[in-house]
């Protein structure tokens, strides 16, 4: 399953990128030592960026949810236009909208942290002597992370984020309209 | 010569080396000899402390713990990074860094690639943004259309799309294959078969089409051609036929029934005619049973036949096509409630309203059962006026408006006929002007002899002969292509019928 993993993060690279930089930039505003910052490497720490283990609550949570937020942020809004432009307009023609469909499924298909990481923020929330408030907040994001680590183990994201540009015209559909009627 | 010179020089230069090396080596003998004595004399010495040398303490020559030199480490022992310095920080005494590495190694700098990329995406991202914001009211418009479609709302759908068109550079207008899909969509439920025609044709080429997205869209087009094969090949039988001629035309509509049709360039032939081979090219239909029974209908309303055998042939005509039962549902309500079967017509008029709830036709038969079943002229006159402004509204009094507003007028000026009937004086005249208002606005937006007629035998009925006279001035201008007036009028003119039986006759109930 490796190769097929590698495949995908090259077949999503810019997506894999964006991720691996996301993360570098959490790891040093976390103050994390970080061993290998190369975003580039055939290899699976490619959309990762090799640091030490974390054993802060707050860095080990940034540090799997801020990359992913962000590329789930940009790579949304890369498809508003993309999904709208080329399945509900069916605009084939516009070359940009192409790019940008390609660019938000590769940002979609590399949103989830390492195994290992999400392995280490269980260690931090879910290990002895921890806080029951914060085993019940962290719950979700640790339920997302962990699926979604693994699911990009097997390179099944890519299938997925395919799956979800089809239904961003839908999803905008549904409160768009109504924003648009309100403002004008 | 020379070589034994040489010879003999070699020879000499040679010994005085031996005898050199020979000296070093006796020199060399005698130093070892004298320091082995040396340490073996000091070997015997059993406590140096014993020996008093002055000047000498060798407790104050003993050197602090810290400025003793480092004590050699082992490799697992120094920072991973540098390999220099002792692991551990004050933060973390157990990391394998030592604290300037770790300073370093915190602000590990960026790959290039990594800032590149993110220059380069946030770039992408900003501009996608952008452009999807200044799509905003196309996209809106659109999704209020597909929002009205799916409610069966079908004019504020059209209207929809219309203004969604408005929204795009006439220059582009042609690249929005999904806009164009659904307003064909729209206008095929709309029973507008040309237009939903002519639009695919110009916006939506055929390898479009082909596409999976747009296999509605390809759906809805083979249904439209194969009933413009069926009408048109229709037409071209019924030609020959006399229009009373009934039991003929039928005859030759059931003769037709399961025969192929054979398109090529716009020429439409099919298996009757002999004299015609296809030879594979042709795109090939089979006749639709639908538009041969709405052919009958027609053909048995020419004849003035029973409702019962009307009402026949539009349910057969709406079993085979949806098409089809959308554009013969209002006959079908209409057609009952003027053969008294009140039931059907409202179960009908629940069915145009489930296919179209703003369809004037709803407001038509709403119209005519308070009229004819209830002689409720004022509600029959309300749900008319209810009708056109919900119309007016909906297509902004546009085109829709005035291919769609006359049969509401026309209903309107009956009810309003039936209403001064049962008044006298002034005040059945100024019902009469107002249906003789109605009617010739009716008469303006409708080229239908009955919308013509009404209006004419309203004029009358206020002795204004004015529409009457241009009427027949046309009539003699035309001689036979013009449309004769109706034996309504020229009774009417002869006083042989009231406005109330012409009201209520039902041939002045349009479609």
């Amino acid at each position: 399953m490796r190769i097929v993993y590698i495949i995908v993060k090259f077949l999503t690279l810019p997506g894999a990128i964006t991720h691996a930089f996301f993360e570098h930039m959490c790891c040093r505003a976390a103050k994390v030592i970080v061993d290998d910052a190369r975003v580039i490497q055939a290899n699976e720490m490619l959309s990762h960026i090799d640091h030490e283990l974390i054993k802060r609550k707050g860095a080990s949570f940034d540090i799997c949810f801020i990359p992913f937020f962000l590329n789930l942020l940009l790579g949304f809004l890369t498809l508003m236009y993309a999904t709208v432009t080329i399945y509900y307009f069916a605009r084939f023609s516009d070359v940009f909208a192409w790019i940008c469909l390609y660019i938000g499924i590769s940002m979609l298909t590399n949103l989830f942290p390492q195994v290992e990481d999400v392995m280490m923020l269980k260690e931090n929330f879910y290990g002895k002597k921890k806080g029951i408030v914060s085993k019940i907040l962290i719950a979700p994001f640790y339920a997302i992370f962990v699926a979604g680590a693994y699911l990009e183990k097997f390179g099944i994201t890519l299938i997925t984020s395919i799956a979800f540009s089809f239904a961003v015209p839908y999803i905008l559909g549904t409160f768009i309209p109504s924003l648009y009627k309100f403002i004008a | 010569m020379s070589k034994d010179k040489t010879k003999n020089g070699g020879q000499s230069e040679n010994n005085d080396y031996r005898e050199e090396m020979e000296e070093l080596a006796r020199i060399f003998k005698e130093e070892l000899d004298k320091a082995v004595q040396d340490a073996e004399d000091a070997a015997q010495i059993d406590d140096l402390d014993t020996i008093e040398v002055e000047g000498y303490n060798p407790k104050e020559l003993s050197l602090d713990e810290s400025k003793k030199p480092a004590a050699p480490r082992s490799e697992d022992m120094l920072c991973e990074c540098c390999g220099e310095r002792p692991r551990g920080t004050k933060k973390n005494p157990d990391s394998v860094f030592c604290e300037d590495c770790e300073a370093i190694l915190e602000k590990y700098p960026y790959d290039w690639k990594g800032v590149l990329a993110i220059v380069v995406v946030l770039g992408i991202v900003i501009s996608a943004f952008i452009l999807f914001a200044s799509n905003v009211p196309l996209f809106s418009k659109m999704k209020l259309g597909d929002k009205a479609l799916t409610e069966k709302k079908l004019y504020t759908a059209m209207t929809k799309y219309d203004e969604a068109v408005s929204c795009i550079n006439e220059e582009d207008l042609s690249q929005y294959y999904g806009l164009f899909a659904k307003r064909v969509k729209a206008e095929y439920m709309l029973l507008d078969m040309s237009t939903a025609l002519a639009e695919c044709n110009e916006y939506l080429p055929e390898s479009v089409i082909k596409l999976p997205t747009f296999k509605e869209t390809r759906e809805l087009t083979a249904d439209i051609d194969e009933m413009y094969a069926s009408a048109y090949s229709i037409q071209n039988h019924l030609a020959d036929f006399a229009a009373s001629d009934y039991e003929g035309i039928i005859k030759r509509l059931d003769s037709l029934s399961g025969k192929k049709i054979y398109e090529k360039n716009g020429q439409y032939h099919d298996e009757t005619e002999e004299d015609y081979t296809p030879d594979g090219t042709e795109t090939v239909y089979t006749y639709n049973d639908g538009w041969l029974n709405l052919y009958k209908y027609s053909a048995a309303r020419v004849a003035e036949k029973d409702e019962a055998e009307l009402i026949a042939h539009l349910e057969k005509t709406a079993e085979n096509s949806d098409y089809l039962k959308r554009l013969v549902l209002p006959l079908l309500a209409s057609t009952c409630v003027g053969a008294g079967n009140y039931e059907k017509a409202e179960a009908f008029l629940e069915e145009i309203k489930l296919q179209n709830s703003e369809s004037p036709d709803c407001y038509m038969i709403q119209s005519m059962l308070y009229r004819y079943r209830d002689k409720d002229y004022e509600n029959g006159l309300k749900i008319c006026d209810e009708g056109l402004n919900m119309l007016y509204s909906l297509t902004n009094g546009g085109e829709i408006y005035d291919q769609l507003g006359y049969i509401l007028l026309t209903q309107a000026s009956l009810n309003l006929i039936m209403q001064a009937e049962a008044l006298t004086g002034s005040q059945r005249t100024d019902k009469l002007d107002e249906a003789f208002q109605a009617a010739n606005q009716a008469a303006s937006l409708s080229s239908l002899a009955e919308a013509r007629d009404l209006y004419i035998i309203l004029g009358l009925a206020l002795d204004n002969t004015e529409p009457y006279d241009t009427a027949a001035e046309e009539i003699e201008m035309y001689g036979d292509d013009a449309i004769p007036f109706s034996d309504d009028v020229k009774n009417y003119k002869d006083g042989k019928i009231t406005l109330s039986e012409i009201a209520m006759s039902g041939r002045y109930d349009l479609q």
